[in-house]
């Protein structure tokens, strides 16, 4: 509700506008202050200071460094293993975590069972250690052979065709997997019972009522964990590292181990990872805008709406609470 | 016998050791409106979840249009259909839900479309032609494009019946479909199951409509605790009931 200017006309219906003091927010303010100072002092020290290093005064942090190395060829190679490794690991995370949750809910008892197991042990280990274990396998299975179990074998190949960036999305995928095993199964039991009815009295398969009716409104509640997800294995998938993929944290490290400049080549990791994320979390917004369809009335206020809420300040063109149109 | 739509023969069902149909008789016979009254809990959505198999019946048979629910009959025996052939049978019979269960993510037009689309697989034109159709005829052409969530409940119940509609069932079952309703609302939604009435089709419709059942009910069933107490014409069990327990709960509802 907002205020009328004191000198305005009641409307033209003879509503008298109703003219009251908002509440003022002091505390607001304060915090506001005290956040500009910090903020300043954080700009300083981030930009402006400088710091004693061999006898010599040198910014504290090398910015400079940090231009040279952002867009050079290694670096950039890296960013790109680290997007492929991701997306990849998530694509492949979510089909699992789709299927593992449709078998846990499913009344088939021996689905329900190997889906709890597969949860059991992923999210049981390490991903650290399940990383190590696929890039180690040839010691398990030199070879790999299809054809008849326990008889004789067609196709064989070897373990070495398990390269390091093939181990790591493996372990990254199956992983993903289970955690998104539960987020999936988390969506579908929101979504009311009766949905699933109605589709059912239609005559939809379990299958099409699934995909058509729940699933899509299970996306509602999946897609900010999902969110989340999707950003911690952008920076999880730097454990390829351990295990020689030549990703982001791998290209940045194998510089610093030349050059010793390990602060500035770890910002520009970090940049990378930060900008990465900017990204995803922009995707997320759009996504939650499109699966929100039919759930709201009004689409939620925007940030700076909210903002000017907030603070109390007055829109420009005030509108007057209870009157029919004022007369402008 | 073969112009019974549903037929009902000593139908039990129970859910774990609570017994909530002890055999049920009762038959409804094509183009009939059979109206299903009786107190809450005495098994009537119950009822009427058998008959499209959402529930299974434990004892007893129950037939649709001739052919058993759920499942074959064959040499004796019988044997339970697979999930398709009851989804077959499900797409000829139309259910309406006291609580709308219209799918939110969908336009009012998109719901009623839903059926023939991802059901019988018509062409997206074909089935946007006709969800309009049975939109107008429910009152609501110019309601298409709005989700659920912004239409009344009487708007919702009556994409609800298109939506059931479009699946051209030979059988509908109406869930206490104005419970959920203002009072105001209720009027506009009875007027469309009258109509449907008027045009033929077969309804079981469970409901605490006294008037409505009164006036197009061609058979009154009243249940109490799984069991079916009476049934007739309505003027019959309405206004002359033979039995102390429909005397009662007519007394607490009229
Ligand atoms: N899925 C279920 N599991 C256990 N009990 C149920 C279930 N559905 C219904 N019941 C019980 O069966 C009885 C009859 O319910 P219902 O058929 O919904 O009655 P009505 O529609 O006449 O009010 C009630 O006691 C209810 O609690
Ligand atoms: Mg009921």
């Amino acid at each position: 509700m907002s205020i009328g200017p004191p000198d305005e006309d009641p409307g033209p219906s003879g509503a008298v506008p109703v003219r009251a003091v908002p509440v003022r927010h002091p505390g607001r303010w304060a915090s506001a202050a005290v956040l500009v100072v910090l903020g300043a002092m954080l700009v300083h020290t981030l930009g402006f200071s400088t710091v004693l290093r061999g006898g010599k005064r040198v910014p504290r942090f090398e910015w400079g460094v940090v231009g040279q190395y952002l867009t050079t060829g290694p670096v950039l190679r890296g960013l790109l293993v680290t997007l492929e490794l991701s997306v990849l690991a998530m694509v492949v995370g979510i089909i699992l975590g789709v299927l593992l949750a449709v078998m846990r809910l499913s009344p088939n008892p021996l689905m329900a069972g190997t889906s709890w197991l597969y949860l059991w042990f992923f999210r049981g280990t390490p991903v650290l250690v399940q990383l190590l274990f696929w890039y180690n396998l040839s010691y398990l299975y030199p070879t790999f052979t299809v054809g008849v179990p326990f008889g004789p074998g067609f196709v064989h190949f070897s373990a070495n065709s398990i390269t390091p960036f093939l181990a790591a999305a493996l372990g990254l995928s199956l992983n993903e997997g289970a955690y998104m095993a539960e987020i999936v199964r988390a969506g579908i039991l929101s979504v009311d019972e009766g949905q699933a009815e109605a589709a059912s009295s239609l005559g939809m398969t379990r299958g099409a009522t699934l995909r058509r009716i729940v699933l899509p409104q299970a996306m509602r509640v999946i897609i900010p964990p999902t969110g989340n997800e999707t950003i911690s294995m952008l920076k999880t998938s730097s454990l390829a590292s351990v295990i020689t993929v030549g990703e982001l944290l791998l290209a940045v490290q194998n510089v610093y181990s030349r050059t010793y400049q390990t602060i500035p080549l770890l910002m520009v990791a970090s940049l990378w990872y930060l900008a990465v994320t900017s990204v995803f979390t922009v995707g997320q917004t759009f996504l939650e805008r499109y699966f929100g369809r039919g759930s709201t009335r009004e689409p939620p206020p925007g940030f700076w709406t909210r903002l000017r809420r907030n603070l109390a300040i007055r829109p420009r063109n005030p509108t007057v609470a209870g009157a029919g149109p004022t007369g402008s | 016998m073969t112009d019974a739509m549903v037929q009902a023969e000593q139908v039990g069902k129970r859910f774990g050791r609570l017994e909530v149909l002890r055999g049920i008789d009762l038959t409804v016979r094509t183009g009939e409106v059979l109206c299903l009254i009786g107190p809450s809990g005495s098994g009537k959505s119950t009822f009427l979840r058998c008959v499209n198999h959402l529930e299974k019946v434990d004892s007893g048979r129950l037939s649709v249009a001739g052919e058993l629910v759920g499942y074959r009959e064959s040499g004796g025996k019988l044997y339970e259909l697979r999930d398709r052939e009851v989804c077959r049978k499900r797409a000829e019979i139309g259910m309406v839900f006291q609580r709308f269960n219209l799918f939110p993510h969908m336009t009012a037009v998109d719901n009623v479309m839903t059926g023939p689309l991802r059901v019988r697989h018509e062409s997206p034109t074909t089935a946007r032609e006709r969800a309009g159709g049975l939109l107008a005829r429910v009152g609501l052409a110019d309601k298409a494009d709005a989700y659920p969530n912004q239409l009344s409940g009487g708007q919702q119940q009556r994409v609800a019946i298109a939506r059931a509609l479009a699946m051209s069932p030979k059988l509908m079952l109406f869930d206490e479909p104005t419970s959920a309703l203002d009072p105001e609302l209720v009027g506009d939604v009875l007027d469309v199951m009258r109509g449907l009435a008027d045009d033929g089709m077969t309804m079981i419709v469970v409901t605490h409509e006294m008037g409505f059942a009164r006036e197009v009910a061609d058979t009154v069933v009243f249940m109490d605790s799984g069991l079916v107490v009476e049934s007739g014409p309505p003027d019959a069990v309405l206004t002359h009931p033979s039995h102390e327990r429909t005397r009662a709960f007519l007394s607490k509802v009229l």
